[in-house]
């Protein structure tokens, strides 16, 4: 139910409008795919077998007289289509009980998911087989298998459907010919809801359902024609009336937006609006200078005439890195420091380079970039000093820049030249936070926002004590009419008082705890904590992590002893204790590009064992869109609503909303129940975190 | 004394010898040190109105371009133990061979970007090289599967698929798909059938790749379509 955004920037939001968005241009006289009512690729109610260019997103809003629909569909791979959906019933109330939910109408959400089994080619349609709120309890469970063929403006679709697709049974289910199971569907859910329901799948009444899209001579308007197989009889809303199978309607394209109006049922106007953006592609405008030119500058004589302040001056104003230390050589120059604002690591490193080429003497041959995390080094580039200038002055006809760097762990002189300056000391942020609800039974709508004023006192490079407060600024959480759901549960509450906390005040104690990290053995990593490590839990706690550079292989291990924190101040603990910890594996692997699967096996908070996967993939933009689940040795029916733990979560980064070059990123969750079960510690500092600058996949 | 004489002519053809060897179209050029493009191009920039998205530069004398195309020459005869029509395939090897080829340098050839921008205006290494400056040429290059290499006329801004009408393709070929080799060295894949055409445009000067079929269940004629339409950005057409 909770999901919270952690944001870096106050502007988040408001720039959101500002990025710019290319692609989706329509090609040709090919129709280009549109949504569904629900959310999708299809037609008015029935999905198509088309679509999405990879990376596509939508979001969706559809008012369809009893229902309403806020969608958002992702083309995640060109075989697989993704759509996440809440339903606003008008015609039900969310439960009969006015303290509990008031007047609002009856919510509830859904997924879908669309693989596609065969491409279209010249005498072969495309083919796809999909799922429709799959998840237990929902009002339009359904499976399908559908087929497209275009001829030239016109696209042309047949599907066969089961479940809410096929519950008008237009054609007897051919899987009844062949097991009497298949020709009644089981009704209901199993467990607490929340699970994939198997047993479900193609059985029951079945119809076919077909239509066609015409891409019309405007440019912009498609016309949509839909013959399906449903028959409005057991719906959610009620028994609706039908006078026709047919649905037709309209969709018009007006830049990054389609709007669409439609008749269906033969009673029923609708209509709906999407917007589209696609993740590979978006990008914002950046306000920013080129790489400074090295043609004709007059570096240093030699080191002693170097202008060292300049050189620092312009790495941190042009090259946006903040040095902490230098080391030189006769014949090399390393420098440590920390870049903080271009996330492109060839970027990064070409505006360093330019600088010091243009800054260092030509007796300087190497240069070495040393980046640092929490003031220890993370990586460092091993520059041709040579070869850099040759290709920044491109003084061959196809200069290879990237051709005369190296990245690599950082060699035992490097580390042993490293004496870190200003390791001690006070230090602070401010960071915003937002956290949100949809769907609650108070209001569908329910946020908090503010800030988290952070700060500590770093002892030395590795021990450091730190703390952050949270302010809330402005909410609507006082709509809460109960603070600890009524549910029987097993399990220690350790996720699903989460209320009590966010609302005990306006500021919280977040965080309070002393910290020790440090690099132990090549690639090898290790930190320390021990105090109030987050909202609901303290306690001490270890991880070890191996991780070598630019690896797609990368292990954790965290051993955690934590009791919970009181919600009802800042300082008191409950009785409840427990050992917590994982081993990690994070593979990025080559079959699948750009993605990155975490398997995190070992005991979760409320002392249940198990196996928590997350899956991550990356867009071309950074922007990386996730799931993961946490299966463990809790029964459903201990676990309760939603049977065990999932959730979604989208990370953007801020250099999409920002006209100056940045790093930094927002997370959005979306978990669609949280209960007690498979939840793992939120540990305040975490060496994962390390990997993006030793093997980036987030940046 | 003949070893001093020797030594002395010696010294004078290194002294002598140019580093940079540019032919622009058919007039050699020499110079001693490494010129950059713009520099090289300033002599003849104005001489004519040239199309610089069709000029393009080659090294002469890279040896890579050979045995790509014997690689593909290889590949191809190779399919001529599982596929039908050998008359088609010998036909293509035959249109290989012919072509005249030499590694093409993926920069842009334009006299005015390379005046504004440093980038687009790289140093000359040592070596031999081609440069071939072209005006607008009314035609486009049908080459591939079809029976017969061909020119046919340039038909401005249509899309591709308009081409078709013009060709003879094979059994083998591709009923869907063609690949522009636009003149700026550019391979595109295009839809041309009912089901799939899109709008693509085809460059002047252009060469039209008529390609094999290919299938969604393996890659292997999509990736020698693909090399045999980039081994294309390598021909000299004067």
């Amino acid at each position: 139910m909770k999901t919270c955004s952690t944001l870096n920037r106050v502007t988040f939001f408001i720039a959101l409008i500002s990025i710019h968005i290319h692609g989706n241009t329509q090609e040709s006289n090919a129709v280009a795919p549109s949504q569904m009512v629900q959310g999708g690729v299809g037609l008015w109610q029935t999905p198509t077998a088309r679509m999405m260019r990879e990376g596509s997103q939508t979001v969706n809003y559809t008012d369809n007289n009893e229902y309403r629909f806020w969608s958002s569909s992702l083309q995640l791979f060109p075989w697989m289509e993704a759509t996440v959906r809440y339903t606003d019933v008008r015609t039900q109330l969310y439960s009969n009980v006015a303290s509990f939910s008031g007047d609002q109408t009856l919510k509830d959400k859904g997924i879908d998911v669309k693989f596609r089994l065969l491409e279209e080619d010249y005498y072969l349609p495309q083919v796809a087989m999909g799922f429709r709120d799959f998840g237990g309890t929902g009002f339009f469970e359904s499976e399908f298998v559908s087929l497209s063929k275009r001829v030239g403006p016109l696209d042309v679709h047949l599907g066969f459907g089961w479940g809410y697709l096929g519950a008008g049974g237009n054609i007897r289910n051919p899987l009844c010919e062949v097991a009497d199971s298949y020709c009644e569907r089981p009704g209901g859910f199993s467990g607490s809801g929340g699970k994939i329901e198997f047993g479900h799948f193609f059985k029951g009444p079945a119809s076919i359902f077909g239509g066609i899209e015409y891409q019309t001579p405007i440019d912009k308007l498609r016309v949509k024609l839909e013959y399906e197989g449903n028959d409005y009889v057991n719906d959610r809303a009620g028994e609706l009336e039908q006078n026709s199978p047919w649905n037709l309607g309209l969709v018009y394209e007006w830049n990054d937006f389609d709007f669409n109006l439609n008749y269906q049922r033969g009673n029923t106007v609708g209509f709906g609006v999407t917007y589209k953006l696609n993740l590979h592609t978006a990008k914002q405008v950046k306000f920013d200078k080129p790489p400074r030119s090295i043609e004709g500058v007059t570096p240093a004589a030699d080191m002693k005439s170097l202008n060292r302040k300049r050189l620092y001056r312009d790495l941190y104003l042009q090259g946006s890195f903040l040095i902490n230390y230098s080391h030189q050589l006769d014949d090399e120059m390393t420098i440590y420091g920390y870049q903080f604002a271009y996330r492109d690591n060839d970027e990064a490193i070409e505006r360093v380079g330019r600088i010091l080429a243009s800054e260092l003497p030509e007796s300087i041959k190497t240069y070495k970039i040393v980046n640092n995390a929490a003031l220890l080094p993370m990586v460092e580039t091993e520059i041709d000093a040579d070869a850099f200038k040759s290709a920044a002055r491109y003084e061959a006809l196809e200069p290879d820049l990237t051709a005369s760097y190296q990245r690599q762990e950082p060699s035992a002189e490097t580390l042993a030249n490293y004496k870190a300056n200003n390791t001690s000391g006070l230090f602070h942020s401010v960071n915003s936070f937002w956290i949100q609800t949809f769907g609650g039974p108070e209001s569908f709508y329910l946020y908090q926002g503010g800030a988290i004023l952070s700060g500590g006192y770093a002892f030395n490079q590795n021990f450091s004590i730190s703390g952050g407060v949270k302010a809330t600024l402005i909410e609507n959480f006082d709509k809460f009419n109960f603070t600890t759901d009524r549910q029987d549960s097993s399990l220690p509450r350790v996720r699903t008082q989460v209320r009590e906390y966010v609302t005990r005040s306006k500021v919280t104690l977040e965080t309070a705890f002393l910290h020790w990290s440090d690099r132990i053995a090549p690639n090898l990593f290790a930190q320390a904590y021990g105090g109030y490590l987050e909202t609901m839990f303290g306690g001490v706690g270890t991880e070890l992590f191996y991780s070598p550079v630019d690896s797609n292989l990368s292990f954790g291990i965290d051993l955690n002893y934590v009791q919970q924190r009181s919600y009802e101040n800042d300082f008191d603990f409950f009785d409840y204790k427990a050992f917590t910890g994982h081993a990690s594996v994070y593979w990025r692997p080559d079959f699948l590009p750009d993605t990155q699967i975490v398997v995190s096996a070992g005991q979760f908070l409320a002392k249940d064992k198990g196996v928590n996967i997350d899956f991550a993939k990356r867009f071309d933009s950074g922007i990386i869109v996730g799931a993961y689940a946490a299966i463990t040795n809790v029964s459903a029916e201990e676990y309760g609503e939603g049977s065990f733990t999932k959730g979604f979560y989208i990370s953007i980064p801020f250099d999409l909303f920002v006209l100056k070059p940045a790093k930094g990123r927002g997370k959005i969750p979306w978990v669609p129940i949280g209960r007690d079960g498979g939840q793992m510690l939120q540990k305040p500092v975490n060496l994962i975190d390390l990997n993006q600058y030793r093997s980036p996949f987030y940046d | 004394m003949r070893v001093f004489l020797f030594i002395c002519v010696l010294g004078w053809s290194s002294f002598s010898a140019a580093s940079v060897k540019i032919t622009i179209n058919d007039t050699v050029f020499d110079y001693e040190g490494n010129p950059k493009l713009s520099e090289v191009l300033e002599p003849i920039a104005l001489e004519r109105s040239w199309y610089w998205q069709s000029s393009a530069l080659f090294r002469v004398g890279d040896s890579t371009i050979d045995k790509e195309r014997s690689f593909i020459i290889e590949e191809l005869l190779a399919l001529t133990s599982s596929l039908d029509d050998v008359k088609v395939i010998r036909q293509l090897v035959a249109s290989l061979e012919s072509w005249n080829l030499a590694r093409r340098l993926a920069i842009p050839i334009d006299f005015d970007l390379a005046r504004v921008q440093p980038k687009f205006n790289p140093k000359f290494e040592d070596g031999e090289y081609l440069l071939l400056l072209k005006e607008r040429v009314e035609t486009v290059s049908i080459i591939g599967l079809v029976n017969e290499s061909t020119v046919i006329e340039y038909k401005g801004n249509v899309a591709a698929m308009e081409y078709l009408s013009d060709i003879k393709a094979t059994d083998l070929s591709d009923k869907s798909l063609i690949y522009i080799v636009q003149g700026n060295g550019e391979v595109k894949k295009s839809g041309v059938a009912y089901w799939n055409n899109s709008y693509d445009h085809v460059m002047a000067g252009s060469q039209i790749y008529i390609p094999f079929t290919e299938s969604q269940f393996s890659k292997k004629m999509d990736i020698l379509n693909m090399k045999i339409a980039k081994l294309a950005t390598n021909r000299i057409i004067k």
